[in-house]
């Protein structure tokens, strides 16, 4: 019998005649691990949420939800199932490390003696022992995502259901959230269900993939690579990780190859495929660097926040030329929120001198905002402070004159943001609010643009017209420097690259150069080919590549 | 072995008792050994800036206070000289010097109840009488850095893209407003996800217990006793009238036995913590002294 069994299910939010989801079924079996994806706007959040009564959206339900063979579709306190939201802030509730454990198990009246013996075990299973009793709010975002994920389980529930819970990490906090959840689902048997707009983790440890359509039915649902084989041929293919995409365009209409899912798999793959074939002549990589005009100039900058806190910038050198995209690529809590903070003038360095447009920072004053230079906080949560887009874009506007006003249209238009003039910033989706931002930002026409993780927390597609949109102002003359954990992103996108570690930036280059010198902070693609093509750096370079291969 | 390792109750207890007694008894001899004593504790939980600070800060404090008090206080006997054609009186300077003392020992013993994380494990001990209150205040006490750093986004943010708080002050007064309103806005929806995750882990399901952390040892029961003997010396002492300090019409000090003794219990009251870190210390170098 099937742990959980969702039958034709469908949803719909009131005052809406479209349901969000239609006839959705499926069954999962106990101690299985299925990941659940489509496109923004699909229905997966609901989907997720529909499955506790407790956390569901308003709106009618038709269908029934069995869990462990009992109907829990009105059911409240159903403790079998658990939940983990996306955002680490404010998925904690307790200030202290030690009551976030506690707080689920103290809900359900449990005596103290098993509740400590059910928190000890925890924290000693996902490792928490270190920061047991620390303050949440001193905690990464990774350790706060791992908080929530042994929160939910302190009172064992045999149903995980996560909802893109490493949407705000960085790649390295994100692998030690999914060695944490197929430890649990591995070693103790729980079951998973996860939706993830970065698939590449949780592919290889996922047994099933369920893809939900823009109109909220099932569009595929089987193996992984059956899944991503589907995917390649549907508009979604860029959103295939760099070793399924490689696998699934090269194996072609070959049915009974496997797709891979992991780097090691891809390249035995393309080893086997590129044998006793030589490649085509490449012609000699045309040399980079070109002298160019700097926009920004930043010599020896040295900061730190308090006097005796440790050096967050330790001499670090930042040139940024005339239409260039620029991506400083690094780690959370390295300190790249910091240095964009010095260079955009809101912090000032102990040590060290940066000009903009030739001319000292220090000599603006309020004047470098308006018209020199704009930041995207990481949070572009922050920037707006009026009920709907189009009233934010008219105060700033005003505040900034010079005919600020005039520019709304156009920049609405061309940013394709025109149709969320009225809505709610709150409201909108991450790469629809990503947008707004920067076309607030684009608002004083700034020749320089700082942008600050501008791809946390958005899907793959969306991803995409955000890198063209990017492009798109480089072509008309901005200078955008980001800061990023985005590998994949910045390879696309960027001109040139630095690498940030140790309050430094390293191994500056262009963006080929500096993917094909990397060993490993380089993209999964040159990780998968560097052996036979070192100068791809994307899936679709690596598929040219290895199909121009002669016999 | 530090203060605030006892049982929350005992902390609870004596910071409950040291304050009472200090400002009921007004008596200079008690707030200058509570300050005294509850500044030597503290000196290590207290950063160098914070110690700098406080060096100028508390003195100001006590001259202020001090200095004011014959202004606005012009009984007494004992005039030193006219001003203004008001007597600025011996007496009430001293009631000035001595309010000042009793204000700065409060403050200090606050500051202590804030540091030692005594006021954070008391609120955890609630939750074993009251479990709901207890969520309310951890919750709100979670929330308040979160709310700061986020208004510090905020405004850094609006800078960033040229909403420099500005030229005039109806210009930064309409954005600080707005600034504001946008926190609470963000707040708003923040608090809608975590009310999620309170329910997506069965908050209000049943009664809540509470995870409790601390046992009540024959250490922590030493130490109340310890506590209640001294408050119940110098209350006694209080009561039979042994610590009158009077400084209208004239300076009028109670001395004798019964009032060394109460001063004792007092002061002893006092120094508990710093006498229980001292201890501590004492311990840890003996015992390493023999490794």
């Amino acid at each position: 019998m099937a742990y959980l069994a969702v039958e034709d299910l469908t949803f719909t939010y009131p005052g809406r005649d479209e349901p969000a989801l239609r006839h959705i079924s499926f069954t999962l079996e106990k101690g299985s691990f299925t990941l659940l994806c489509g496109p923004t706007g699909c229905g997966k959040t609901t989907l997720l949420r529909r499955l506790r009564t407790e956390i569901a959206p308003a709106g009618k339900t038709e269908g029934r939800i069995v869990f462990d063979g009992e109907d829990v579709g009105g059911k409240e306190g159903v403790t079998g199932i658990g939940f983990v939201g996306q955002y680490p802030e404010e998925g904690i509730v307790s200030d202290v490390v030690s009551r976030e454990l506690a707080f689920g198990g103290e809900n359900l009246g449990y005596p103290p003696e098993k509740l400590r013996r059910l928190v000890a075990e925890t924290a000693n299973w996902f490792g928490i022992g270190d920061w047991y009793h620390k303050k949440t709010d001193t905690l990464s975002g990774g350790q706060k995502q791992i908080l929530s994920l042994a929160a939910a389980t302190v009172t064992r529930p045999g149903l995980l259901v996560l909802d893109e819970p490493t949407a705000r990490l960085d790649p390295i906090a994100s692998g030690d959230f999914f060695r944490a959840l197929e430890k649990l689902n591995r070693e103790l048997g729980v079951t998973v269900l996860l939706t993830e707009h970065r698939p590449e983790e949780v592919l290889p440890l996922a047994d099933r993939v369920i893809v939900l359509s823009e109109d909220g039915r099932i569009a595929a649902d089987g193996a992984p690579g059956e899944v991503c084989r589907y995917l390649y041929r549907s508009p979604f293919a860029p959103a295939l990780p760099a070793p399924a995409y490689i696998t699934a365009a090269l194996s072609g209409e070959k049915k009974e190859s496997e797709t891979a899912l992991t780097v090691r798999d891809a390249r035995a793959f393309l080893a086997s495929y590129c044998e006793g074939k030589t490649p085509a002549r490449d012609p000699a990589p045309e040399s980079e660097k070109a002298e160019r005009e700097e926009v920004l100039h930043a010599k020896e900058l040295w900061f730190r926040y308090e006097k005796n806190l440790p050096d967050v910038l330790r001499g670090a050198e930042v040139t940024l030329h005339k239409g260039e995209i620029f991506s400083v690529l690094g780690g959370n809590g390295a300190g790249k929120s910091t240095l964009l903070r010095v260079l955009s003038g809101l912090s000032r360095p102990y040590r060290g001198s940066e000009s903009v447009m030739g001319k000292k920072i220090s000599a603006y004053g309020a004047s470098l905002y308006r018209g020199t230079l704009a930041l995207l906080p990481q949070d572009p949560h922050a920037l707006f402070t009026a009920e709907t887009v189009k009233e934010d874009m008219e105060t700033l506007a005003k505040a900034l004159g010079n005919g600020a006003e005039e520019r709304i249209k156009g920049l609405t238009e061309s940013l394709g943001v025109a149709p969320l003039a009225d809505r709610h910033p709150f409201d909108l989706s991450g790469g629809e609010l990503q947008k707004c931002a920067l076309a607030k930002l684009l608002l004083s026409d700034p020749a320089i643009l700082l942008l600050d993780e501008p791809t946390k927390g958005i899907d793959a597609l969306a991803k995409r017209s955000l890198g063209e949109l990017l492009v798109s102002l480089r072509e008309a003359g901005k200078s955008i420097l980001l800061v990023t954990h985005d590998i994949e992103f910045a390879a696309r996108y960027s001109d040139r690259c630095a690498f940030f570690f140790d309050g430094a930036l390293f191994g500056e280059d262009g963006a080929r150069a500096f993917f094909r010198e990397n060993g490993t902070y380089t993209t999964a693609a040159s990780r998968i080919a560097r052996d036979l093509f070192p100068d791809a750096i994307l899936p679709e370079e690596v598929v040219q590549k290895a199909s121009r291969l002669e016999k | 072995m530090t203060f605030s390792d006892f049982h929350p109750l005992v902390t609870a207890a004596w910071y409950l008792s040291v304050l009472i007694l200090t400002t009921a008894a007004g008596h200079p001899v008690l707030s200058a050994g509570a300050i005294l004593f509850t500044g030597l504790y503290s000196l290590p939980l207290t950063g160098a800036k914070e110690k700098k600070d406080d060096l100028f800060f508390y003195p100001l404090l006590f001259l202020l206070v001090a200095v004011t008090n014959p202004l606005f206080s012009h009984k007494g006997r004992t005039p030193l000289f006219f001003l203004n054609d008001n007597p600025v009186t011996l007496e009430a300077i001293l009631y000035g010097a001595s309010f000042a003392l009793t204000l700065i020992a409060v403050l200090l013993i606050c500051k202590c109840m804030t540091k030692d994380s005594s006021a954070e494990r008391f609120t955890a001990l609630i939750g074993r009488f009251l479990p709901k209150t207890a969520t309310v205040l951890s919750v709100a006490l979670r929330y308040v850095p979160l709310l700061k750093r986020r208004a510090g986004e905020i405004r850094e943010a609006q800078r960033g893209i040229g909403l420099v708080s500005g030229e005039s002050l109806t210009d930064r007064v309409v954005l600080t407003a707005k600034n504001y309103s946008s926190l609470i806005g963000w707040s708003m929806v923040s608090a809608a996800e975590s009310a999620r995750s309170m329910r997506a882990r069965n908050y209000g399901v049943t009664k809540r217990t509470s995870l409790d952390p601390f046992r009540f040892t024959a250490r922590d029961a030493g130490m109340l006793i310890l506590i209640a003997l001294c408050l119940a010396v110098t209350v006694t002492g209080g009561i039979t009238g042994a610590l009158r300090f009077d400084f209208y019409p004239a300076l009028a000090v109670k001395t004798g036995a019964i009032t060394a003794v109460s001063l004792a219990g007092g002061l002893l009251l006092a120094a508990l913590p710093m006498l229980t870190e001292g201890w501590g210390w004492m311990k840890w170098r003996i015992l390493r002294s023999k490794i």
